[in-house]
This record gives C-alpha cells, sequence and structure tokens, in this order.
C-alpha cells in the first residue's frame, strides 16, 4: 500500500517540480526540529536539512516505494547528522540539576511557575543533547515522531531488538540526567 | 532498575506498545504489585510527555529560499548535461551528420581544389613557416643546411 507522500515522491520521479514542493514544505518543520536536536549548532542542521532534501531529489530517478517516504527521508537525515556528529563533535557529560520532569507540567504564563517551565524545558533540552547519538536519534524519532521500533530500525539501520535496548537505556540515562532516581 | 529486574527493556517496550501479546500479559500481570515497576513506567510516560512538549524548532526565515537558491547552483551543470544526452537516438544520429556535413562545407570552403591529404600538407606547411618565424636560430641553422646541401651537390 502506497501512501500519499510515496504518492507525490512518484509523481517527483516523473518530472513533477510541484510534487517535489509539497514534500519540501511538508517535511522541513519535523526535519529540521530532528536535526536541530541532533547537532548542537542550528545553522549546520539546516544545512544538512537542505542536503537532505537535495539528497531526495537528485534521487528521484531511482526512488522505489519500498518503505514509507519519511522513513527514508529519516534515514537520509540520521546517517548525515551520525556522520556529521562522529566526525566534529563532542557531547556534554555533565548531570543535570535536581528533578525537573514535575516542573514542566502546565506552565501559566507570566508567573513564576512559568518561569520554572521555561527552565525546566531547557533542562530536558540539555539532557537530550547529552545522550549518546545513537539513544537521541532512537529516542526522538519514537517519542516526537511516534515511529515503531521496526521503522526507527530501518532508519538506523539496525534490528527491532537494538531499537528496543537502545530506547531503553536513553530513557534511563535522561531520567539520571533529570536528577530522577530509579525506583 | 534498582527495585525490579523482572523487566528491563520490557518496560519500555511495554509504554511504546511493542511487547507481544504474551510478554504483555505477563506485565500486566506483573504491575499491580509491584510498586518498583509502577514507578518506573510513570516515570518513562512522564519523560515521553516532557519530550513531547518540547518546543518545536523552526526553520529560519530564509530556510526556503536558501534552498532553493542551492537546487538552481546544483542543477546548472546536471540540467545542461541531462538535456544533451536525453537527446532521442535519432537526435544523435542527426548531430553525428550535422558535425560531419560542418565540417566538409569547412574544407571546402578554404579550397574546394585539394582533398584532405593535401590539407594535411598544407597544415603542416603553415605550422612550420610559423615555427621558423618564432625562431630565429632554427632559420639560421637552416640556411646553413641549405647552403651545405647545395655544395654537396656542385
Amino acid at each position: 500500500m502506497i501512501d500519499d507522500d510515496a504518492r507525490l515522491m512518484l509523481r517527483v520521479r516523473g518530472g513533477d517540480r510541484r510534487a517535489f514542493e509539497a514534500l519540501f514544505r511538508r517535511y522541513t518543520p519535523p526535519l529540521v526540529n530532528f536535526l536541530a536536536r541532533m547537532l548542537p549548532e542550528r545553522d549546520r542542521a539546516e544545512e544538512l536539512a537542505q542536503e537532505v532534501f537535495l539528497r531526495v531529489y537528485q534521487a528521484r530517478d531511482r526512488y522505489e516505494p519500498r518503505a514509507r517516504f519519511s522513513t527514508w527521508l529519516f534515514s537520509i537525515a540520521s546517517n548525515l547528522a551520525l556522520n556529521e556528529l562522529g566526525r566534529s563533535y563532542r557531547k556534554r557529560e555533565t548531570p543535570l540539576e535536581e528533578s525537573v520532569l514535575d516542573r514542566l507540567e502546565d506552565p501559566q504564563p507570566g508567573g513564576e511557575e512559568h518561569l520554572e517551565a521555561k527552565r525546566a524545558v531547557s533542562a530536558v533540552e540539555q539532557a537530550l543533547a547529552s545522550l549518546p547519538d545513537r539513544q537521541r536519534a532512537a529516542l526522538l524519532l519514537r517519542a516526537e515522531r511516534g515511529l515503531g521500533y521496526a521503522e526507527i530500525g530501518e532508519v538506523l539501520g539496525a534490528s527491532p531488538s537494538s531499537v528496543k535496548s537502545l530506547i531503553h537505556r536513553a530513557r534511563e540515562n535522561l531520567l539520571k540526567l533529570l536528577g530522577e532516581r530509579e525506583p | 532498575m534498582s527495585g525490579c529486574n523482572r523487566f528491563g527493556p520490557e518496560l519500555d517496550a511495554y509504554l511504546d506498545g511493542e511487547l507481544d501479546a504474551e510478554t504483555r500479559e505477563g506485565f500486566e500481570a506483573h504491575l499491580p504489585a509491584c510498586a518498583s515497576c509502577s514507578l518506573a513506567l510513570e516515570k518513562r510516560a512522564s519523560l515521553d510527555h516532557a519530550i513531547a512538549l518540547l518546543p518545536r524548532v523552526e526553520p529560519s526565515p530564509q530556510f526556503e529560499a536558501r534552498f532553493w537558491a542551492r537546487m538552481a547552483r546544483a542543477e546548472e551543470p546536471a540540467g545542461w548535461r541531462a538535456r544533451w544526452f536525453a537527446l532521442p537516438r535519432l537526435g544523435w544520429v542527426a548531430a553525428g551528420a550535422a558535425l560531419v556535413a560542418g565540417l566538409a562545407l569547412l574544407l571546402s570552403l578554404r579550397d574546394p581544389s585539394l582533398s584532405a591529404q593535401d590539407w594535411a600538407i598544407v597544415a603542416d606547411a603553415e605550422g612550420f613557416e610559423l615555427l621558423l618565424e618564432a625562431d630565429p636560430e632554427l632559420l639560421a641553422a637552416l640556411d646553413v643546411l641549405e647552403a651545405w646541401s647545395g655544395s654537396e651537390e656542385i
């Protein structure tokens, strides 16, 4: 069964530039968000997002709808991001402050609680950035994109059982970094 | 998890709806009696909720314009090559015939009485004269050689 994105991509393969523009507009926000969470530099994340779309367009003649279009797109994005991270960046290892998860609930704009919530958001972002790269990618694909383990496996080139382990370790590490004690 | 070691990664898989039916039933039977697993599950759910609440990183306002500019740059050489190689087979034959006809026309315009072999000789001679003009020493040496070859004849 071919999804709507794959149908658009088949039109791109047939030379329909407008179909590519539609895919570009549809996937720019989630792709930029994913890469910005994966890489420490926002500008570089945007450059890689452009590179992803460029590669999609350049590979249009060879496109076959074997998997969901989004799986293919995020595979390219993950590969580029993980290669980039493997080359040039060091990760932060510093544990963060005390438990922050409670402070994320129901922030009231303008008040003290709002400030607390902003700090909590920043703490979660920082903790995510501190995770090992593949753990972070797996958890983001799960928690933000809602991908299943098999699909995350396709994106990261891993088996579903490896993905299960990656996500388990990602959550355990995050809880530790956020100051949550394991029961 | 320090309190209960019976379920490790399965706890996450349960939260993500990735457990097979048998393991899920076993976990659900275990859960009410295990405070440790219940709390671990709750914390993981809060964590996912926290990630979902994170503000999305939006593309910068220049993102789209920059991308299309980059696309245009990337397409330039490929577009020219693609158009050239995308010529149908008949087009290739026509292009080849036009090239041959053009060369023949060029040759006939220069001197219709000369054959291709003649043209090669003329080109050689022209090239040699240019070489002599450019190198006076070679010209002088040639004069000496000419004089010497003349005296031999005598």
